[in-house]
């Protein structure tokens, strides 16, 4: 009985190293969490700075149709300018499909991270000692494995199955450590060439709408027709561009995911600064969708 | 000059040749003036976007590169989830055959 409590307390000992060793998996999940708010954020940004993209382009067809060319010269210029406009639409694709990609590996991470096969396994476990027990009971009319061997071979079963799943998550993050190194890194400047984009096509975009539809209304000889409209409009337009400012902000918060991962793998991680990761990522998904609307 | 002051340029000078008081001032000039104006200006609003594109064509380039590792990623840690999945169907066919065998030995014997 007592070699029984020993190897029983060297299993808890080995079962308790090896989870020591690896982040708790909820760290995996949380990350893999931020990974995929910021996932959404990225897609949502591709898809707004593309119509914000198509949207400044119309302005500037429209700016420079003042009645002078003839219909072969204005489909010659509305043809040059959707060519650079379809040739967004393909390279907006491919990005999109690639954070997809990059959604998905989270995603799996995020599975792994909070399977429950520990408690299954245990479950499962009992279940087979049950059946056991049933054979011995049928064979010799007593349990061959009683209530207190049950409970041990549950509880390392579950503590055996967690380790297993630490130790291969924390494998998988330290075989393609390098490669999410490089794909955050990358991530980092896409996001910053995205939000000077989004900037400069949005201003560009504004600035033509508050011509057309403010001031040109407004500096002609009559007075403008329509004024509840023309000041709703105002106001619409002129409070567009302050949401821009804030995704200058966000090409940060990946350098602090892509530390965050950094930090996993060494151990150093706390959930509070991934949990403000979650938030951050959330509050650029708001900006996103907010000028999405305008 | 990088790339980026180019396009920082570009795209300054894209904006001050759309302005609202450039934009009026141009009704005024005479008809070619205007078809020509507008040609160069087009021509910085084409550049602009050109030069944007190949800027995010490189960055989506380097990503494509990183696809097959993700995939591989993503594959290992399917296969975790089934392999664990397995082992605890594994387990519960061996309890469901001994349950049968417990059954059938208590009714073999008397």
């Amino acid at each position: 009985m007592k070699r029984k409590t020993r190897l029983f307390l060297a299993l808890i000992v080995a079962a308790g190293s090896l989870l020591s060793a690896c982040a708790p998996p909820e760290q995996y999940a949380k990350l893999a969490t931020a990974g995929r708010v910021y996932a959404a954020a990225m897609d949502a940004l591709l898809v707004a700075s593309q119509n914000v993209r198509i949207d400044a382009t119309s302005e500037t067809i429209l700016q420079g149709d003042l009645g002078g060319h003839t219909s072969e010269e204005s489909l010659a210029r509305y043809n040059d300018s959707s060519a650079v406009d379809r040739e967004r639409i393909q390279i907006t694709n491919q990005l999109r499909a690639h954070v997809r990609l990059l959604d998905k590996y989270f995603l799996a991470l995020h599975d792994l991270a909070t399977s429950d096969a520990p408690e299954r396994a245990s479950s499962a476990v009992e279940g087979l000692v049950g059946s056991i027990n049933g054979v011995g009971n049928s064979l010799r009319q007593s349990s061959l494995i009683d209530e207190a061997g049950r409970n041990r071979i549950s509880l390392i079963t579950s503590l055996i199955v967690g380790a297993r799943i630490r130790g291969k998550l924390k494998d998988e993050l330290e075989k393609r450590k390098e490669t999410i190194q490089k794909e955050l890194a990358t991530q980092e400047v896409l996001l910053d060439k995205l939000a000077k984009d989004v900037e400069h096509a949005l201003t560009k975009a504004t600035q033509a709408r508050e011509t057309r539809k403010i001031i040109e209304p407004l500096v002609k000889s009559e007075p403008v027709k329509d004024a509840d409209a023309w000041v709703k409009e105002r106001r619409v337009i002129l409070t567009t561009q302050s949401t821009v400012t804030e995704l200058t902000k966000a090409s940060n918060s990946v350098k602090q995911l892509r530390e965050a991962f950094e930090d996993l793998t060494s151990g150093k991680l706390s959930l509070e600064r991934v949990n403000s990761l979650i938030a951050d990522f959330g509050s650029i998904l708001a900006v996103i969708e907010s000028f999405k609307q305008a | 000059m990088t790339s980026d002051e180019l396009l920082n340029h570009l795209r300054d000078i894209d904006l001050r040749l759309h302005a609202p008081r450039v934009q009026l001032f141009l009704h005024s000039l005479p008809v070619d003036v205007q078809k020509r104006f507008v040609s160069y200006r087009d021509e910085v609003s084409l550049l602009e976007g050109k030069l944007s594109n190949a800027q995010l064509e490189v960055i989506a380039g380097k990503l494509a590169e990183l696809s097959e590792d993700l995939k591989a990623g993503i594959s290992n840690l399917q296969r975790e989830i089934d392999k664990l999945n397995n082992a605890i169907a594994i387990i519960d066919t061996i309890s469901s055959v001994l349950g049968l065998v417990a059954r059938v030995v208590s009714l073999g014997l008397p």
